[in-house]
């Protein structure tokens, strides 16, 4: 074998190649473009989850909208006040941190009792269209336990529970809303931190249909109507509706309620809060 | 609670369904592949019979792993893994080693169906691509006109027997050198005549191994015998037929459709093919075009178009026009089982009517150029499946059906 | 040679349950509910306060706009309650519920038949038949006042009634024909006088061949122009734009209506319904319903008022209960499961179909045999509206013409894997008309 046989195209080889990167770093030079440092750093700083919660198509793009088209820095649910903060110091604002939302299940299922046996496409919106029975369980408003939810949500923080209705983690839960959007029965609502008073029914029928339907049905008694110092409850279409604007969160209504749907979740949201800032301290 | 209610069934119109269900379409194919199975294993032995069940056996497991590792539903009871495995030992030759339909099996399951979505979703079909893994991976267990060395006496039969054949091959080069000499005519007699020797030789070869308490003998397919004598012969061949080179002519394509020549498994019988066939087309499993499309187009072509033969060290020869072995090809190697079992594949071909038709004309079409024109592969069947099963997604968008009220467009 | 539209099915249409069956009056329940969304478009408005004296044939919803139809009372007796009620085909509306008092009385102007030898104006027929409020019998519930109001540039010329009833189980039409021929035609001429049209036809599949008799000896004898077609059996033929096909051999545009091409399709019960209005100045207030299955033990075909639940009908019928497992509001290829069996009637349904041993499939997937492609009426690829719902991709079933789709059901009964094609077609409808308000709104 002869030497220059292999000599030949290693020389080629070689000036091939610095030819093409001769170009390319050319290409580089010229075609380069101007990236604000700040939003690879913003980038860094947000969860990555890409829930879209921040109504940009990802994190990226939103440290490119917060950097380049100065969109607020406090839209991104699953970072929180952490993520805020620091978002603050690499832009020079000050922070200003949203209050969490919490995604909130306004079914308690406890009693929906299943009517019949389905079979067909298991998702929620299939169950829900038209030609099908209108009452896919026995209550016509209720959860209809299929987990279109549990698909959506990024964070893995909803599970069917013992009831066959959705329930939501609340360590887990980043409030992004995709659960809310997918619901064909609009039953997950995003609520702020602190408002732990929750009427757990959606069902706008009246008492006694309510009450064959469901044992945590909304039987319209007026009781919490009645009770509330505030004037903050009504019964709408049926229905016991808070008025938040009005609510001032003392828990009356709570107890009052003979169907126990109406809840206080103030316990349990401040042991989990201290929870979550004791592990963002850690980390 | 009693309520009689919780027993009914709610669902989305219609309410009623049709018989078939995907599994007793999986299993009628089954039944479709039985007659070409049986003649196989009468053919070929018991031998055959193993590999075909280590293939089924090496489908079923490889499909029950993927699926449990993709943490979905076990559904081997859908009978798809098993049409898998028939077809796949189907095109194997009967005498791989024991491992070859295992490797087989972990490919076309593993890497061809569950790797791209399991059922439904392979872009190629499993059995075909899996044979064209092993054929490039293991070609002289795939590919070789072999012999199957069972046990040490059948070698040593075969071995005689081999020397017989050198010993005529040996006269019929001599012949042909003769022949070349002599002039076209006169070689086309030497070699019908030597042929005929060799074929003589061959029965009574056969007779005594039968004696010899042997029940078959494998040897080159028919579609590799037109090959290599074309190629030897090409000197004499110019300006005369297959038919005239191959003087057993008939013979061949009698044995080819009964299934008395070698070839794979389920290749071998090309009439229990069509009959498998024939109960698809009956089971409306099938429809009438992709098959008789393919097999119409492989006749046409190899019929008119004239072989290729190549002689060695020269320039390359043609046989007349309108004068190809058409029978041959149709009945001797894999094309009633491509026509029949393998482009009516549901998942791997188009779903329109139109489709079918342009899918089959596309796998006669490679499949007779492989056959007349490719130097070393005397089968084109499997490729050419493998090659339209690509073109499948571009079929089905050229071949959308007209939507009822719209004008005709160029659908 | 019989034309034939592409594609369908040959379900086994198990007729031979009540065909034979003589309509029958069924009784006349306590309480009934009638829906006041009985018809495509905007529901009617109730106009009866609870504790109002109505009778057979008052006025208990007015329409409520043009596309809409007035509701009357089909019982006397008085307004018990006005709820929220789930319509048989899954939606919620208003209900008026009525307490019967056992006197059917007529409401005054009501049920004063006339001549038959009376001449009417096309306007005459017309204000009959929104007076009445018929909308389409044979399951679409489209409001027919609306078919014989065509634009002035679409004339009419070709006047179809549908009697095929290619639903399997279904035997109300084939009865009405047997048993009532004579008002089929008179109400087929009132629609081709209204309508100025030059040619009529009653389509007739194969299958009843008593029935194409009987209409086609009424015809011959009224000296009609209309010509009864004996149409070759096939699913979904009763389909108006695949009967229009069959009888004439024209395409309705995809995306138009038959008045694109001249034609008006009507069922034969619209027709017998548009004659006791013009004739005999009867509201809708009754229909004919099957009620058949395994389920049911006598099946029969009931003459029964509009909004008798269910039950009342079913239990004539000696219904199984417990063995029933799938009730069918309407037919068994486009009709709704339920397990209530309180459902009112309404005014599209044609029959209750109880079936006993039906199994809960599961789907598996798609393994592309293309046989919903071959059994797609409309030339559709159903196979790629499964797969894209699968995948929750139901906005790019767009570019597939789902549009076209008119839920036959062929694909999904034809389906090896079980697969329920038409539900995620329904949905993917939803979810474009969701998308197509999303673009209006964004656009505004």
């Amino acid at each position: 074998m002869d030497i220059i046989a292999i000599i030949t195209p290693v020389i080629i080889m070689a000036v091939l190649g610095a030819i093409l990167g001769l170009v390319l770093a050319i290409a580089s030079k010229k075609f380069h473009v101007v990236v604000d440092p700040r939003t690879e750093e913003v980038t860094e700083v947000l969860p990555g989850v890409n829930c879209g919660a921040c109504g940009f198509a990802g994190c990226a793009a939103y440290a490119e909208g917060i950097v380049v088209k100065g969109a607020e820095i406090n839209l991104c649910a699953p970072g929180a006040a952490a993520v805020v903060e620091k978002i603050a110091n690499i832009m020079g604002m000050t922070a200003s941190a949203t209050e969490p939302n919490f995604a909130v299940v306004q079914c308690d299922g406890d009693g929906v009792r299943p009517r019949f046996k389905y079979s067909g496409v298991s998702t929620c919106k299939a169950a829900s269209v038209m030609g099908l029975a209108g009452s896919f369980q026995a209550c016509p408003y209720g959860c209809l336990g299929l987990g279109s939810c549990i698909e959506a949500c990024p964070f893995g923080a909803m599970k069917l529970n013992a009831n066959n209705v959705v329930e939501i983690d609340e360590d887990l839960c980043a409030g992004c809303g995709k659960c809310v959007e997918v619901c064909p029965r609009n039953l997950i609502r995003l609520d702020p931190e602190s408002r732990v008073i929750v009427v757990r029914c959606q069902n706008h029928d009246k008492g006694a249909k309510a009450n064959k339907a469901c044992n945590h049905a909304c039987i319209a008694c007026q009781k919490c109507v009645k009770e509330c110092p505030f004037d903050a409850i009504h019964i709408v279409d049926n229905l016991a509706v808070i008025d938040y604007d009005k609510c001032k969160l003392c828990g009356k209504c709570v107890n009052v309620c003979p169907k126990n749907l109406i809840m206080n979740i103030r316990s349990e949201r401040k042991d989990r809060r201290a929870d979550r800032i004791n592990r963002e301290n850690a980390l | 609670m009693n309520d009689p209610k919780t027993n009914y069934i709610v669902s989305a119109a219609p309410h009623l369904k049709a018989k078939d269900s995907t599994e007793s379409i999986m299993r009628n194919v089954c039944l479709a592949l039985l007659p070409a199975f049986l003649v196989g294993f009468y053919v070929f032995g018991w031998y055959a019979m193993l590999i075909t069940l280590i293939s089924i056996l090496s489908c079923l497991v490889t499909e029950v792993i993927c699926q449990k590792m993709r943490g979905i539903d076990v559904t081997i009871s859908d009978y798809s893994a098993v049409v898998s495995g028939l077809l796949l030992a189907a095109v194997l030759p009967p005498n791989v080693s024991w491992w070859v339909p295992i490797v087989g099996g972990i490919f076309a399951m593993g890497v061809v169906k569950q790797a791209f979505g399991g059922l439904g979703s392979n872009i190629w079909n499993p059995a075909l691509a899996a044979r064209a893994f092993l054929q490039v991976s293991i070609p002289t267990q795939i590919n070789s006109p072999s012999w199957p060395m069972i046990n040490e006496k059948r070698k040593e039969l075969l071995d005689r027997l081999r020397v017989t054949m050198d010993g005529s091959f040996g006269e019929y080069i001599k012949s042909t050198a003769n022949a070349v000499k002599d002039g076209g005519e006169q070689a086309v007699d030497a070699v019908s005549k030597a042929t005929h020797m060799a074929g003589d030789k061959l029965v009574d070869a056969v007779n005594a191994g039968a004696d010899n308490g042997i029940d078959v003998i494998s040897q080159a397919t028919p579609l590799t015998k037109l090959m290599t004598l074309s190629a030897d012969q090409a000197v004499v061949a110019k300006g005369v037929t297959a038919q005239q080179i191959l003087p057993d002519y008939s013979t061949l394509v009698w044995n080819s459709f009964l299934g008395l020549e070698p070839g794979c498994i389920a290749e071998v019988s090309a009439l229990a093919l069509i009959l498998g066939g024939l109960f698809l087309l009956y089971k409306k499993i099938i429809t009438w075009e992709a098959p008789v499309c393919f097999i119409l187009t492989v006749a046409l072509i190899t019929w008119v178009l004239p072989s290729q033969i190549y002689i060695p060290g020269e320039a390359t020869g043609y046989t007349e026009w309108f004068s190809g072995p058409v029978l041959l090809h149709l009945f001797g190697g894999g094309l009633m089982i491509g026509a029949f079992f393998m482009d009516t594949d549901y998942v791997t071909t188009p779903m329109t009517r139109k489709g079918k038709v342009i899918f089959a004309i596309g796998c006669g079409v490679i499949t007779a150029m492989i056959r007349m024109y490719s130097s070393s592969y005397p089968e084109g069947c499997c490729y050419s499946i493998l090659i339209m099963n690509t073109c499948v997604p571009l079929i089905d968008a050229w071949t959308k059906p007209r939507v009822f009220g719209t004008k005709k467009s160029h659908a | 040679m019989k034309k034939l539209f592409q594609g369908g099915v040959h379900p086994h249409d198990y007729k031979e349950y009540s065909k034979d069956c003589p309509l029958k009056k069924a009784e006349i329940p306590k309480l009934i509910t009638i829906p006041l969304q009985q018809h495509i478009g905007a529901p009617a408005k109730a106009c009866v306060a609870v504790g109002q004296n109505v009778k057979r044939g008052t006025v208990i919803g007015e329409a409520g706009g043009f596309v809409s139809a007035a509701v009357h009372s089909s019982v006397s007796g008085v307004v018990k309650r006005i709820e929220s009620i789930t319509h048989p085909m899954g939606m919620k509306c208003q209900g008026v519920v009525i307490e019967c008092d056992g006197l059917d009385e007529w409401e005054v102007g009501c049920n004063t038949p006339l001549k038959e030898n009376e001449e009417f104006t096309p306007d005459e027929i017309k204000t009959a038949v929104i007076w009445a409020g018929i909308v389409g019998m044979g399951g679409a519930t489209f409001p027919t006042h609306v078919k014989l109001s065509p634009p002035p540039e679409k004339k009419i010329d070709t006047v179809i009634l549908n009697g095929v009833e290619c639903e399997p189980f279904l035997t109300a039409d084939h009865r009405l024909m047997l048993e009532s021929p004579k008002t089929i035609c008179i109400g087929l001429d009132l629609l081709v006088k209204q309508l100025g049209a030059k040619k009529a036809y009653i389509g007739i599949e194969e299958n009843k061949p008593d029935a194409f008799a009987v209409i086609d000896k009424t015809l011959k004898e009224m000296g009609s122009l209309a010509e009864a077609k004996l149409l070759r059996v096939m699913y979904p033929q009763g389909a108006e734009k695949q009967l229009i096909f069959a009888c004439t051999g024209k395409e309705v545009p995809s995306g138009g209506l038959p008045m694109d091409i001249g034609v008006c399709v009507s069922n034969v019960a619209t027709a017998h319904a548009i004659y006791e209005a013009v004739y005999l100045r009867r509201p809708l207030t009754e229909r004919v319903v099957t009620v058949t299955g395994s389920g049911v033990k006598n099946p029969a075909n009931y003459i029964a008022r509009i909004g008798t639940p269910a039950r009342v009908l079913l239990e004539m019928s000696q219904f199984d209960e417990v063995a029933t497992n799938k009730l069918i509001y309407g037919g068994p290829m486009m009709g709704a499961a339920h397990f209530d069996l309180e459902m009112p009637v309404n005014k599209g349904m044609s029959g209750i179909v109880a079936l006993t041993d039906q199994k809960a499939f599961n789907y598996s997937p798609c393994i592309r045999c293309s046989r919903c492609v071959d059994a797609c009426p409309m030339g559709l690829l159903p196979s790629e509206f499964s797969i894209l719902g699968e995948k929750g991709m139901y906005l790019n079933t767009k570019e597939y013409n789902v549009a076209d789709c008119i839920e036959c059901g062929c694909c999904s009964y034809i389906c090896p894997s079980r697969r329920p094609i038409v539900q995620w077609i329904k949905v993917a409808k939803g979810e474009l008309a969701k998308e197509r308000a999303k673009k209006q709104a964004a656009k505004k």
